[in-house]
């Protein structure tokens, strides 16, 4: 289980789902230039926690994610990295919204930076809208 | 800031400019997610194209942010225009800034070959691997433009002003009413909120 404390910056938070069968980590919001160190030093932190609890996998859940600037994509281009680089403990599954275009043509490369690391899965319709209609 | 928006028509002229809009602002990191989020409603009222109006929305935040971390002068602009000539339509954003005289040489290699590449995918590729084990600043923002937002790429520098123009053919834009002009005006206020992206 997650042991991470949520953070919430302007218009953007990261949320462990503590209730989850698979660690889980809700993002929502803006990733723009005001949340790019709180990203940067949570990824570092689920990363350790991810390894001290020996898990297999994590889910990210981006429904809620509206957009990410190329220096947050560049947060999750260094974890990826270390969860490559280092044995690959855990596989990332980074869970998209299709009703967010911009989701799947961001992320891709990160899936072509490490394909056996790298998960991306969609989510449900249902789930897609109940957040687009969260998001109006 | 200044922000204004027209329509214009040029009968018989060699280009039609259906809208347009010019922001000249003091360079703050606090104003790129709402000059990005103006230009996606811009996008979005002009075009009604989900898909265009979220590469446009990218391509503007990572140009906001590139000169807003870059200029050297306390002013900046960025302009986005809906136009069409001899019945081609094309969607751009020009932005203007300043840079140091001594980060000129090395912006213009990575301009031109972001310019030139025959193969943008693969360049921005490579470029997140080099970038994977370093600390530090992305470098990632216009090579994303053109192998994520598919979108063409030009730039030029004249002294220390730097122009990037980022664009892209688009379809025939739907009639604009009355609600459509109203609907950008009323998204302005929003700015001054704090710039929260709503969809």
């Amino acid at each position: 289980m997650l042991t991470l404390s949520a953070i919430r910056a302007n218009g953007f938070a990261l949320v462990p789902v503590l209730d989850a069968p698979t660690p889980t980590v809700k993002f929502s919001g803006n990733g723009d230039a005001e949340a790019i160190a709180a990203l940067d030093r949570f990824l570092k932190l689920l990363h350790k926690n991810l390894l001290d609890d020996k898990s297999t996998s994590v889910r990210v859940d981006l429904a809620d994610l509206y957009f990410m600037n190329s220096s947050c994509l560049k947060a999750f281009v260094s974890w990826i990295y270390k969860v490559n680089t280092t044995g690959r403990p855990y596989q990332i599954h980074l869970q998209m919204n299709p009703r967010q275009p911009w989701q799947r043509r961001s992320l891709e490369p990160l899936k072509r930076l490490a394909p056996a690391v790298v998960c991306l899965d969609d989510i449900s319709e249902a789930k897609a809208e109940a957040a687009t209609a969260a998001g109006r | 800031m200044n922000a204004t928006t027209r329509e214009l028509e040029q009968a018989g002229g060699a280009k039609n400019v259906s809208l347009y809009i010019c922001l000249s602002f003091f360079p703050n990191e606090y104003l790129v997610s709402a000059i990005s989020q103006l230009v996606s409603n811009f996008c979005q009222i002009g075009l009604r194209d989900l898909d265009i109006s979220s590469r446009f929305h990218m391509a503007a935040h990572e140009l906001a942010e590139n000169i807003t971390k870059y200029s050297t002068a306390s002013r900046v602009s960025l302009e986005v225009e809906l136009a069409e000539t001899g019945g081609v339509h094309t969607l751009s954003v020009r932005t203007q800034n300043r840079a140091a005289p001594e980060r000129l040489e090395e912006l213009e290699k990575r301009l031109e070959e972001l310019k030139t590449t025959k193969d943008p995918v693969g360049l921005y590729d490579r470029m997140i691997e080099q970038s994977a084990p370093l600390e530090g600043v992305s470098g990632l923002g216009l090579a994303r433009i053109r192998a994520e937002g598919g979108l063409d790429f030009d730039y030029r520098i004249d002294g220390n002003e730097v122009t990037l123009v980022v664009q892209s053919l688009v379809p025939k834009p739907p009639p604009l009413g009355p609600d459509d002009q109203r609907h950008l005006a009323e998204s302005l206020p929003r700015w001054q909120e704090g710039g929260e992206l709503r969809r």
